[in-house]
């Protein structure tokens, strides 16, 4: 037996059970045909799925550092696929089939081919069956991963085909170490990246990173310290300035398509612009959906923020910067108004995720807190 | 990169490797042709990652090196251009010159570091075959290939050399086509299964060189013919048992003239329409095949045809398209159909004795 003591596996903070059992699968050579990774988003399913593949692929079990390591990584490793859900809705039965046929063909160089498809919960029931016979039973050297926040939200059908690992929570101080080490920002600001980007390290990195986002979150933080003053025009005011600031990094991911498309146009056939712009599309919807997701996120630790410190915990306070406005709002927040504050926020969320107008969305939400604020008993 | 190579090899040479351009892909460069210099030949690339298709030609190699071309646009600019010497000259970065004449074009090129190399595969088994029998007998079963992904094994041809004999067979569960020739000279011992589109470029491409060499690895296949290179991915799983379909006699058998019976059945589909069966009566005693569809509400179709009969009345139906197609690709003067039952499925063979089987499915009789 090898032993793997390799560094694909360290970026995996926290999970040491889910990795061990991992780690001595690919060891030992009984790799299962099909695995459910279950776990909070944030817990690193998808840096657990790359590094099984690696550990499958690499002639090391997974060094970090060979050519087919770094292609894993940057995406470009042809017998490795990441598969994220096709339509608006979720995965759409065409995409299956054109993954069920590329199953079917012999890896191209590796001796394993390994598909990860993210969110499975949004498989529906004819994408769902298009694909169960393939789950069920691959050919030998294919690897299927499916990534799950929630085990209740997979179709039965799909989970019950496959080995079942969980991931626990990721602890926010073992989070925020790695974040502070990567990006070399300030605990403070580390705390407060990862309670924007709910927790998920590679996004609160990402956040840092990127100053349309980091200015979307002032935006918000300082709409929540002026809220109670405001009148209804002005928080309709306050909306549209909000979303602006959402859309700018929107904007700039647009401009980047469109060089990338313009680039393209003169070599593509028709058929291959047609599936570039649908995936443009795509991306700009899932970009705009995650920066009101992240304004949501900023909310919802605000007042987690005022309610911790109305109870006297200042330590646990995320958004250290805005820890004034909080201060005040705590001295007269009751527990259930910030209760039924955090309430209308995922309210907010679920409005979304039914595809209602952003704009409409963040107007309710913040006519709602306004609300919550002004009468806080 | 300075090459020049005559109108006509360039054509030739393009119009090979661009079977192997990607029309779906939404990576500009696969849609590009990898083109570099090799002593004084230039190669030309192409692949979609499932395919991949290497040639070569003759050229005047003023300055060697390397490039990718629009692959689709340097086949046309090379068509339309009048026979003479064509000059590709991509000293200025990032751009091609092609001159011809008085003619010249200037197209964007892409980066060659970023092409996907193209597989050094060792073949484990090899052998060679005669070029125009392989692209006869994959013309004859490839229609027989499915089309249906969901049970990818049967989108491939088998392929098996052994014993001095090459055979193909194709199958969609609705019809197997298997044909077997005799080869002069007895090649090495080979199986395997090829995707059907692959196999049929192939078929196309092989034209006028004399052999095709044949060779398998573990996960893909490779046809090697003049100075042309093509690589495909195998498919995974193993081709069904087909020996134990083919039925062993017969209750009817009927003998007819191929050109008659083809006319025939192309007459009367056209009143099978929205998929109706074709009906097929032997009558023995009249010595008569008689053809028949209807369509509700359109009308129908009768056509009587002289034959050989052997054995007992029978009425069976096909799908006309299938029936068609076995016919066709028959190749014999006369077929003879061997049926069992109107339950059973039918069997077209040539009846000079060529190594032709053409099994098709019958449609219930409603």
């Amino acid at each position: 037996m090898t032993r793997v003591t390799t560094s694909v596996w360290n970026d995996l903070v926290g999970q040491r059970r889910a990795t061990a059992f991992l780690k001595r699968a690919a060891a030992s050579g009984t790799i299962a045909h099909a695995y459910l990774f279950v776990g909070p988003t944030g817990a690193g399913k998808k840096s657990a799925a790359r590094a099984l593949a690696c550990t499958l692929f690499c002639p090391d079990l997974g060094c970090g550092s060979c050519p087919a390591c770094r292609r894993i990584h940057s995406g470009s490793h042809p017998d490795f696929h990441l598969v994220a859900p096709g339509g608006v809705a979720g995965y759409v039965i065409e995409q299956v089939h054109e993954m069920i046929r590329d199953v079917h063909l012999k890896p191209i160089e590796a001796s394993h081919k390994v598909y990860v498809l993210e969110d499975v919960g949004r498989f529906n029931e004819s994408s769902a069956n298009a694909f169960l016979k393939t789950l069920e039973e691959p050919p030998e050297d294919v690897v299927i991963i499916l990534l799950a926040d929630d085990y209740d939200d997979v179709l039965p059908t799909i989970a019950s085909r496959c080995q079942v690992v969980r991931f626990s929570p990721v602890a926010e101080s073992v989070a925020r170490a790695l974040v502070v080490e990567r990006t070399g920002a300030s605990e403070d600001e580390a705390k407060a990246a990862l309670a924007a980007a709910g927790n998920v390290i590679p996004r609160a990195i990402a956040f840092l990173n990127s100053a349309g986002r980091r200015n979307a979150r002032a935006t918000i933080m300082s709409i929540l310290k002026r809220l109670t003053v405001m009148d209804g025009h002005d928080v309709l005011l306050a909306a549209r300035e909000l979303l602006t600031a959402v859309r700018a990094p929107v904007e700039e991911m647009k401009e980047i398509q469109a060089e990338e498309a313009d680039a393209a146009r003169e070599y593509l056939s028709k058929g291959g612009v047609t599936t570039m712009e649908k995936r443009h599309k795509r991306e700009l919807t899932a970009q705009e959906r995650d920066g009101i997701t992240e304004i949501m996120s900023v909310t919802e630790s605000w007042l987690r923020d005022c309610l911790v410190m109305a109870k006297g915990m200042p330590e646990l306070v995320a958004n250290v910067d805005t820890a004034d406005a909080t201060a005040e709002v705590a001295a007269v927040l009751s527990v259930p108004a910030a209760l039924r504050g955090l309430d209308r926020v995922r309210a907010a969320r679920e409005r979304i995720a039914y595809n209602v107008s952003p704009q409409l969305v963040v107007e309710a939400m913040l006519f709602d807190i306004q609300e919550v604020l002004r009468c806080p008993r | 990169m300075k090459i020049s190579i005559a109108r006509g090899e360039l054509l030739e040479a393009l119009s090979v490797v661009s079977r192997g351009l990607s029309s779906r892909t939404t990576l500009p460069i696969l849609s590009g042709i990898h083109v570099s210099t090799d002593g004084d030949t230039a190669v030309f690339q192409a692949t979609d990652l499932e395919v991949s298709i290497k040639t070569s030609c003759k050229a005047r190699v003023e300055q060697p090196g390397k490039s990718v071309l629009p692959g689709r646009l340097l086949t046309d600019v090379a068509r339309s251009l009048p026979e003479a010497a064509i000059t590709i000259d991509t000293s200025t970065p990032n751009t091609a010159s092609v001159v011809c004449g008085q003619s010249s074009f200037s197209m964007k090129t892409l980066s060659p570091e970023d092409y996907p190399k193209f597989p050094e595969v060792a073949p484990g088994q090899e052998t060679v075959l005669p070029a125009e029998t392989f692209s006869h007998v994959v013309h004859q079963v490839s229609k027989s290939v499915s089309r249906d992904e969901t049970r990818p094994i049967l989108t491939g041809v088998l392929v098996v050399v052994e014993t001095g004999t090459l055979r193909m067979v194709a199958t969609d569960s609705y019809r197997l086509c298997v044909r077997e020739v005799p080869l002069e000279k007895a090649p090495a011992d080979i199986e395997l299964v090829v995707p059907g589109k692959a196999i049929e470029d192939v078929a196309k491409l092989v034209g006028s060189s004399e052999n095709i060499t044949l060779g398998v690895s573990e996960n893909q296949v490779i046809f090697t013919f003049g100075a042309t290179t093509f690589i495909s991915r195998r498919i995974e799983g193993s081709f069904p048992n087909y020996n134990q379909l083919l039925p062993k006699e017969h209750t009817t058998r009927a003998t007819v003239d191929r050109a008659e019976l083809l006319e025939a059945v192309k007459r009367v589909s056209l009143m099978a329409q929205h998929n109706t069966p074709l009906r097929v009566k032997v009558s023995v005693a009249e010595h008569t095949m008689t053809l028949s569809a209807a369509t509700q509400d359109v009308g129908d179709a009768v056509e009587d045809l002289q034959v050989t009969p052997e054995g007992e009345d029978v009425e069976i139906a096909f799908n006309h398209t299938y029936l068609l197609d076995g016919v066709s690709v028959a190749e014999s003067d006369t077929v003879a159909l061997e049926v069992t039952s109107p339950l059973k499925p039918g069997v077209i063979k040539p009846s000079d004795g060529e190594d032709f089987t053409y099994l098709l499915m019958p449609v219930r009789l409603g």
